[in-house]
């Protein structure tokens, strides 16, 4: 299945097809955790597809298995025509001049015992060959791009506020004019104000440099805003993806919806009518509700239209408007009872099914 | 435990202090060692053994007499002044012989030491870095050579080789290779998931360069405290072997020997024995109490501090008023006239620099919270929200002193002892903090850490405190209660653990609850039920909350009263409905632009330029005046009262009256 709305109908840049990874828990004889279960994806070049999730989503993982971080059990991914499914990231050299990252600690991902020229330089380095005296006009121009002053060159990272890290971190990824930049949770640990300075400097280097974004956070007004289509993710699975407007504003899936009331407006009155909702769009908090089962639909114990079949079969992906939803009231041969109630669940008139 | 509640010392506080941003980064390793060498105990040990490698090596010139000329007629002296420590059965001097017998030691020593690092150290760090199938056979090898005792081994070694030295100093450093493996590997094994080594992973690095250059500077402490121990223990081997008689030219003085000579004659003459035991016993102490105090300054090692320091200082009078007036701002009069519940006034939170000045991080902050109303505490980072909380609670991190005035239904906290205020804490005002997870201890399950909170404040039988543990639980939403009080916080998720800190918060059942950033560390599902939860036990207790957040969405949802505050200073202070629709203080305005919720895409998000300014660098004029759009040289003449713009309403901006008139200028999307 393709996401529809792909702008490139050609061939994408990343193409991601039934995605599986299981993590191998500790102690003998365990089984594994399913991170990521059954996830395609496409993103064609110079597009942003944000991915939106709780923690164990399994989004961050999805991003660490495109980077050969974390080992992918079945499910290919494809890297401008070439298959990088199983190349670790050791063996990378070739792949991390159209690949690189922006990773959430702004704190952790820089090393503190490396002046930012070095940590700057070592991608040229490792990519480009590039030596000390060629790199430094580089990290110059670089520095300047992400708007930081030259003389950080010489300086260590402590130096710098959390914002101003997680520029270098953007400096880093884009030191070698890569064609995708996955950026995993990359605002998250920011404040409102740096957040949005982040924001705006990633969408300037996109309109200067073309490069696409794999855009992974778990706050979906955010996502929204910056990407062009989203992904909506819920314990490994696909609940609902499409174009970003059309889910941030009328978001389909009951996890979009509980997602989408769960942030709030720095509104007081639209706040309050955000409040009721999210309290609607939810049968149980997470502390009352019982664990999701193992085949159905994961979100199933939350669900206020949660029936018998929520708990027994795994939706099938289903076309609804511009976007696909992973949701047996969404899928007339369900056999859901309030199958083909879909226009009502959107616009948020459907009744709750009996617990 | 003093406390109830578990302080958050954060990087806000790293953040906060003016210390934290040296231009070069001198590592908290490097500052600890340098602190240790100061120890008078570290100086004497260390001393010592540059005294016995000094004499060793100048043993020639030192000695008093040649350590081999016999002088049969001064045969077992005692100390006299031709032979200061005495002579031996032979006549010989026992100081020439021990200035002697030293250094061949000291010197064979180094050799296994080297031996171990040289294979301990790659094949640590590789298998470390690689682990899997490398992993199992390197920890098999290594299992291996721990089974086999050293000294049966280099026995062995000295018979077949006709006592060589070298190489039995060489096979000793194989077989204790495995301890200096192990540290390296698990140093490894711990920095290599660290951010900057994916990153670098990413970038193509090749696996020798990140080994060298991401990994082998967090395994070098460790690595230099195992070196000393090592040494020591090398050095101690060496003297046995030479007691033995094996491995030393018998000819020559070795302190191993001296001791064997001694032994022979403990009974007759027992003074031989004093000089050489105590020059060992004093050479291996002071090496391993080096080794052991640099041990103690490797970061896993440092004992956590005390919460609360029993003594704290107190800011001098002269500091008392941050760098405002002697005047606080006037306080918005509570209904009826009675005192809010919690009133802050004039508080000031400084900081000693290292010259010795106070430097304030929190300024002149007064606000006030009724019972059963939330006030929030809104910024960005580095403005100075967490301190002002933490102050509130008397929980400032260590070198921290508050003054000004806060009270707690009347009473004054500023200037309570601590025995005072642990009494106050827990039972009258609480602390909810931003990570659950840390606020928890690991080691107890639950309901044995909350019990013990309730004991303290209620006390009671085993059941009492049982049903009492087990009504909070369910208090804050948790419906299998008694599943989740048997369960450890490692085996909840963070809402579940949030919760359960609340629990904990609420155990003294406090009039007043802080809480510091509740809900950042959440996902937005669980912050939605965080924040419902909080709601409903303010309208259940009639609790008055201090919520310190960034995100406006969140004081939309709870707040009653925000005070927004911009480098150390409130700026503005309105009830939370004014403020959203309409923001007095460009700031408030900046910080609303920010949100993306209802940006249009593609566009922009109008923000505000640069960052706040450090402590020691604010402005004696208007703090944000170099971010602020509306900013005029009036700005930047002196410094800005806040002032009364509406009922309960501040602004801390000479341009307020025309801000009111919707002058508000579109701020920019720049950046800086």
């Amino acid at each position: 299945m393709t996401v529809p709305g792909t702008t490139s109908p050609s061939s994408p840049l990343l193409r991601i097809a039934d995605l599986h990874v299981d993590y191998k828990l500790p102690g003998w004889r365990t089984t594994p955790l399913r991170a990521v279960d059954g996830v395609d994806l496409t993103l064609a070049e110079g597009e942003t597809l944000g991915v939106v999730g709780e923690s164990g989503s399994g989004k961050s993982t999805i991003g660490r298995a495109l980077l050969g971080l974390a080992p992918v059990t079945s499910g290919s991914i494809e890297l401008a025509g070439h298959d990088i499914t199983h190349t670790k990231a050791g063996d990378r050299k070739h792949i991390a001049s159209d690949l690189q990252v922006v990773f959430q600690d702004p704190y952790g991902s820089l090393n503190p015992s490396r002046t930012v020229g070095k940590t700057l330089a070592e991608p040229l380095e490792a990519v480009a060959g590039a030596d000390g005296s060629t790199a430094l006009a580089e990290i110059r121009g670089l520095l300047s791009k992400v708007r930081l002053p030259d003389d950080a060159v010489d300086r260590y990272p402590n130096a710098f506020s959390g914002g101003q890290r997680q520029r270098i971190a953007i400096a880093r990824a884009m030191a070698v004019n890569p064609k995708l930049i996955v950026c995993d949770e990359a605002i998250s640990a920011l404040d409102v104000v740096t957040q949005a300075q982040v924001l705006n400097l990633l969408r300037d280097l996109q309109r200067d440099t073309g490069v696409a974004f794999l855009f992974i956070a778990h706050n979906l007004p955010v996502v929204s805003y910056f990407s062009d289509r989203v992904l909506v993710l819920y314990r490994g699975r696909v609940m609902e993806s499409g174009p970003a407007a059309t889910i941030h504003a009328r978001p389909a899936h009951p996890y979009s919806q509980a997602l989408r009331a769960a942030v709030p407006v720095p509104d007081v009155a639209a706040q309050r009518v955000l409040r009721r909702q999210r309290q609607a769009v939810v049968r149980a908090t997470t502390a009352q509700a019982r664990p999701a089962p193992e085949q159905g639909c994961p979100f199933a114990p939350r669900c206020p239209h949660a029936a018998e079949v929520c708990w027994t079969t795994r939706p099938a992906d289903t076309p609804f408007e511009d976007r696909v939803v992973a949701c047996h009231v969404f899928d007339a041969a369900s056999g859901h009872p309030q199958a083909g109630g879909a226009p009502d669940l959107v616009a948020g008139e459907l009744a709750p099914t009996a617990p | 435990m003093t406390t109830t509640v578990p302080t958050p010392v954060g990087q806000e506080v790293g953040a906060a202090t003016p210390a934290a941003r040296a231009a070069r980064p001198v590592g908290a390793t490097a500052r600890a060692v340098r602190q240790t060498l100061r120890r008078p105990a570290v100086l004497i040990a260390l001393g010592w053994l540059v005294l016995v490698v000094v004499t060793s090596l100048l043993a020639g010139p030192l000695s008093p007499f040649d350590p081999l000329a016999q002088d049969l007629g001064s045969r077992l002296q005692g100390p006299t002044a031709a032979h200061l420590l005495g002579t031996d059965d032979l006549g010989r001097d026992l100081l020439s012989r021990i200035l002697h017998g030293g250094g061949v030691l000291l010197l064979a020593a180094v050799v296994p030491v080297l031996v171990s690092y040289l294979l301990g150290v790659p094949a640590g760090l590789l298998v470390g870095y690689v682990g899997g199938k490398a992993d199992a056979v390197a920890d098999f090898v290594v299992n291996v050579l721990f089974a086999i005792p050293a000294l049966v081994v280099v026995l062995a070694v000295s018979v077949v080789t006709d006592n060589n030295l070298p190489i039995m100093t060489v096979v000793f450093g194989v077989v204790v290779s495995g301890g200096i493996f192990r540290l390296v590997r698990a140093s490894t094994q711990a920095s290599r998931d660290l951010l900057y080594v994916d990153a670098a992973r990413v970038s193509g690095v090749t696996r020798t360069t990140i080994l060298a250059r991401h990994i082998l500077p967090n395994v070098l402490g460790p690595l230099i405290v195992q070196g000393f121990l090592l040494y020591s223990g090398a050095f101690l081997f060496l003297t046995s072997l030479s007691f033995l008689g094996l491995g030393f030219d018998p000819q020559e003085p070795s302190w191993g020997q001296l001791v064997f000579d001694a032994t022979a004659k403990l009974d007759t003459d027992p003074w031989l024995m004093v000089p050489i035991g105590v020059v060992l016993i004093a050479t291996v102490a002071a090496l391993n109490y080096v080794g052991n105090a640099l041990l103690a300054t490797l970061p896993s090692s440092r004992r956590a501090r005390l919460l609360t320091p029993t003594r704290r200082p107190v800011l001098p009078v002269a500091d008392a008023h941050g760098t405002g007036s002697t005047a606080p701002a006037p306080l918005p009069a509570g209904p009826g006239g009675d005192e809010p519940r919690l009133v802050v006034e004039g508080l000031v939170v400084s900081f000693r620099g290292e010259d010795g000045r106070w430097q304030p991080v929190v300024d002149g902050v007064s606000f006030a919270v009724e019972r059963g109303r939330t006030l929030c505490l809104v910024g960005e980072s580095g403005c100075g929200k967490t301190m002002t909380a933490l102050a509130t609670l008397g929980l400032l991190p260590e070198g921290g002193a508050a003054a000004g005035s806060v009270r707690l239904g009347g009473q004054e906290l500023i200037g309570l002892d601590e025995k005072a205020m642990a009494r106050v804490r827990g039972s009258r005002i609480a602390l909810v903090s931003q990570e659950p997870m840390v606020a928890l201890d690991p080691c107890f399950s639950v309901r044995s850490q909350l019990g013990d909170v309730v004991r303290l404040h209620r006390g009671g039988s085993r059941a009492d405190v049982r049903t009492r543990t087990l009504d909070l639980l369910r208090l804050v939403g948790i419906p299998n209660a008694e599943r989740v009080g048997r369960s450890f916080p490692h085996q909840l998720s963070g809402g579940m653990a949030q919760r359960v800190c609340i629990a904990l918060a609420l155990a003294g059942e406090p009039d007043v609850l802080v809480a510091d950033e509740p809900t950042t560390a959440l996902d937005p599902t669980i912050q939605a039920e965080i924040l419902d939860l909080l709601r409903s036990l303010q309208d259940s207790l009639g609790l008055a909350l201090v919520l310190v957040t960034h995100d406006l969405g969140v004081v939309a949802d709870i707040g009653d009263t925000a005070a927004v505050m911009y480098a150390g200073q409130v700026v503005e202070l309105a009830p939370v409905e004014e403020l959203l629709a309409a923001p007095r203080h460009p700031y408030s305005r900046g910080l609303l632009d920010a949100m993306p919720e209802d940006a249009e895409r593609g566009v922009p998000l109008r923000t505000v330029p640069g960052v706040v300014p450090l402590p020691k660098d604010w402005p004696t004029h208007c703090r944000f005046a170099a971010r602020c759009e509306l900013a005029t040289d009036a700005c930047r003449t002196g410094p800005v009262p806040i002032e009364v713009v509406g009922p309960d309403h501040q602004s801390r901006c000479i341009r307020t009256a025309e801000t009111a008139r919707g002058v508000h200028p579109v701020a920019t999307g720049g950046q800086s």
